[in-house]
């Protein structure tokens, strides 16, 4: 024989959704009253302490980053002091050389160094002296031959303390 | 299956464990530990427990209650809970942070400013930046003086492993002898130094040769050298420095301050010796000396200083002066000494003598009175004087003194043209005195004699020239002729210069121009003039002086195609017995020319003097041994200065 089974079925228990903790706090204030703590809901702690994060993280990041110009404004600066250094050195070098080689070509123009030279050369003091006067005719036919002297020629004169005097100004004496 | 681990039971909680369990918190600054095992025991202990929490409540808080506040705070500080070490811990810090604020507070407020200076001396050195020493040019801008850089050679003697043999190998590559040697090692021992010279200034390439070896504490070292080109030409003019580079003689000394410029000062940090890059800073930038610019033709110079040579050696002289001015300006174009030394070697020498040593200046000094005769008014170049052969100062005294001409004559009938181109002393002298002591005293001062001249020059000697009141017995004639004061070669030439530049006495100079630290080229002030005699009567003097080369003693001073004006002076130099002669009755001669050219427009004065040529020679005289020289130093400024003769001017007539 048959018999009925009733089965009860149970209703499909739902799962309640968990509840959030409600997380009481006091200032110090209501701590030392003795106030009851008053709830705050954890969203808003979160937010909170979200901004909060955020904004030391942004601070921190700032700070790291000005740190980092800073560094690498200052290895800029450094390096570009080691290039100045090197060119003074540099300018310093070239001066020295300018010394050296200004002593030298005048070394070379010593009259005594002339003179050995030319006596080498088979060369002989001049032997006394003795003005001329030439013919104006001959003065002309050169002149014409010649075409002229450029007067501008002329009036050029060398004065190689001119040159010295602008190498002086612009090196100066930086060490 | 693995057997599972029993869950703990769990002991149903009275009410007087929870008491106890309160009072347990309650009083758990006694220990967590203690607490835990309280709350872990089991319920057998639980009632005797809670009995004895309850008493130990009570008397809490009554002890709470009734205990001073001091005994309250020592509970507090006690280090059973977490806020308790924390409470220690926090104490301990601030204790430590006041600490270290105190210490701050003495580092760098009470004793700050001391070891900030201390630090700073540590890491920072204060470095002189030297300033270049000018250069010096001659005229023409060639170099006769510069300052480069040279290597010089030092040891650290604690850095010497073996001073004996570094000495030995720095000895024979430097070329030191055994004393040197034995005097470099004495050194390299020393232990106490720590910075000794080998040798300054090293040719560079034995440098590099030295320093290639890598000796243990032998080091190189770039050091300022003072060089003087051109094989030390003109140095009797430019002098020399110390090895520091500063002045010591000539225009060194005289212009050091100039030249030397001023020295910068720079402050650099560095660390364990090495400087850091970027830390050096200029306190003061060093400005670099003025260079000078000298009269002096350096080739001229050269040429002066060998004919001079030459002609010292070729008399067997003691030495002698050359000068060349320009006649205008007085500058000096160049100037020579030369003089025999100990080792019987005539060398040109380093100090300016002719600048420093005053002679007599002999008949050179007849230009001057006949000029002062003439300029004054009392004589012409055509009257005629009844000159006899000798005269005699004082006669029948004790002062009594016989003055002769150089050539031996009667009673002659001379005019003042031939008193001077056949240089008569007594001719000179009657000439003179008419003119008086005083004035002719007023004519020889105005002329430079007796004082220094406007050069400054170091050392330089103004000469004697007494005042006219006392000028005693024969000094009153003989003054007349060179004889009875002295004079420089550079005194003697501007005065001689006088004449030539239309008697208009111009200062000599040595500098011609300066060039400042930016570059800038400045001309010195040309030298100080004033009249001395008329243009008429400088005119007259040139025209008789042009005879003297033509007609008269100076023959050999002649040039071919330009004429030349000058005189001729012996004059006798006084001994060690204070006379004129030697105790073996010998005289010493001191030779003399003055001129210049062409003699109607003047642009060149020359003087030549030799000291002491060879008496036994007959080119002892002023004419004879100096004249020659003075030529070929015409002929060379004729050359070096492209100077043409006066449109008519052809130079003594052949034959003259």
């Amino acid at each position: 024989m048959a018999r009925s089974i009733s089965v009860a079925r149970t209703a499909p228990k739902t799962k309640a959704a968990p509840q959030r903790k409600k997380v009481t706090t006091r200032t110090a204030h209501e701590r030392r009253a003795g106030t009851s703590p008053r709830a705050v809901p954890q969203a808003a702690i979160s937010r909170r302490t979200r901004r909060l994060v955020f904004a030391g993280l942004s601070i921190a990041f700032l700070a790291i980053a000005m740190m980092m110009l800073v560094v690498v404004f200052q290895t800029r600066i450094a390096e570009t002091q080691l290039k100045i250094d090197k060119i003074e050195s540099q300018i310093a070098a070239e001066r020295d050389r300018y010394d050296a080689l200004r002593l030298e070509r005048s070394s070379l123009r010593e009259p005594a160094r002339l003179v050995a030279e030319a006596t080498a050369m088979g060369m002989i003091p001049g032997n006394g002296t003795d003005f001329v006067s030439v013919d104006p005719l001959t003065v002309a036919q050169v002149l014409v031959s010649t075409g002229g002297v450029d007067p501008a020629l002329l009036s050029v004169s060398h004065d190689p303390l001119v040159n010295y005097g602008a190498v002086k100004s612009t090196i100066g004496d930086r060490p | 299956m693995t057997p599972r681990k029993p869950a703990p039971t769990r002991t149903p909680r009275t009410a007087a464990s929870k008491r106890s369990a309160a009072t347990s918190r309650t009083s758990s600054r006694s220990g967590s530990s203690r607490s835990a095992s309280s709350r872990s025991a089991g319920s057998r202990s639980a009632s005797s427990r809670s009995t004895a929490s309850r008493a130990k409540k009570r008397s809490s808080v009554w002890s709470s209650r009734l205990e001073p506040r001091a005994a309250q705070e020592a509970r507090v500080w006690r280090s059973g809970t977490a806020r308790g070490r924390f409470r220690w811990f926090a104490g301990i810090a601030t204790c430590l942070f006041a600490l270290l604020i105190g210490w701050s507070v003495f580092v760098q407020v009470m004793n700050g400013g001391k070891l900030r200076a201390y630090g700073v001396a540590q890491r920072e050195s204060n470095i002189t930046i030297p300033a270049a020493r000018g250069t010096i040019f001659d005229r023409d801008g060639n170099e006769m003086a510069i300052t480069v850089p040279a290597l010089s050679l030092y040891a650290d003697p604690r850095a010497v492993l073996d001073p004996a043999a570094t000495a030995h190998v720095l000895g024979q590559m430097l070329g030191f002898d055994a004393a040197a040697e034995a005097e470099l090692a004495t050194k390299l021992a020393n232990q106490k130094q720590s910075f000794v010279y080998i040798q300054r200034f090293v040719n560079q390439d034995v440098a590099d040769a030295v320093l290639s070896l890598n000796l243990s504490g032998v080091n190189g070292v770039s050091e300022p050298k003072r060089v003087q080109v051109a094989g030390g030409l003109a140095t009797n003019i430019i002098g020399r420095t110390d090895p520091f580079g500063t002045g010591a003689t000539g225009l060194e000394l005289q212009y050091d301050k100039v030249l030397a410029g001023v020295d910068g000062e720079m402050v650099k940090q560095a660390a364990r010796g090495r400087s850091l890059p970027g830390t050096s800073h200029i306190l003061s930038q060093a400005r670099p000396g003025t260079d000078l610019v000298l009269t002096v033709d350096r080739s001229m110079q050269f040429q002066t200083e060998q004919a001079l040579l030459a002609r010292v050696n070729e008399l067997s002289a003691k030495g002698g002066n050359a000068i060349i001015l320009d006649t205008k300006t007085g500058e000096v174009l160049s100037i020579a000494s030369v003089r025999r030394g100990d080792d019987g070697v005539a060398a040109i020498t380093a100090g300016n003598l002719a600048a420093v040593e005053s002679y007599e200046p002999g008949s050179v000094a007849k230009v001057f009175s006949v000029s002062a005769a003439i300029d004054s008014g009392i004589t012409s170049p055509d009257r005629v004087y009844e000159v006899p052969g000798s005269h005699t100062f004082d006669p029948g005294t004790e002062f009594e003194y016989t003055i002769k001409d150089a050539y031996p004559h009667e009673l002659e009938p001379m005019t003042l043209r031939n008193i001077l181109i056949d240089s008569s002393n007594i001719g000179t002298m009657m000439a003179a005195g008419e003119l008086g002591s005083p004035k002719l005293h007023d004519y020889l001062a105005s002329f430079g004699f007796g004082k220094l001249s406007e050069l400054d020059f170091p050392g330089e000697s103004a000469g004697i020239l007494k005042a006219a009141v006392d000028w005693k017995g024969s000094q009153n004639g003989t003054i007349a002729y060179g004889y009875g004061f002295s004079s420089t070669s550079l005194q003697l030439i501007s005065a001689v210069n006088a004449v030539a530049n239309k008697g208009v006495y111009v200062s000599p100079k040595f500098v011609r121009a300066t060039i400042d630290e930016k570059g800038s080229k400045w001309e010195t002030p040309a030298g100080s003039t004033h009249r001395v005699i008329s243009e008429e009567s400088a005119a007259t003097m040139a025209d008789l002086l042009t005879g003297v080369v033509c007609e008269g003693t100076g023959t050999r001073a002649q040039v071919n195609g330009i004429s030349v004006a000058g005189k001729t002076g012996t004059g006798y130099k006084i001994q060690a017995n204070g006379t004129y002669k030697s105790d073996d009755g010998l005289r010493s001669y001191f030779a003399t020319f003055v001129g210049f050219f062409p003699s109607k427009d003047p642009q060149v004065t020359i003087l030549v003097s030799i000291d002491e040529p060879d008496r036994s020679s007959r080119d002892r005289f002023g004419g004879t041994a100096a004249a020659p020289v003075f030529a070929s130093l015409t002929q060379m400024a004729i050359h070096e200065l492209a100077i043409q003769p006066t449109p008519g001017d052809t130079g003594c007539p052949v034959g003259g």
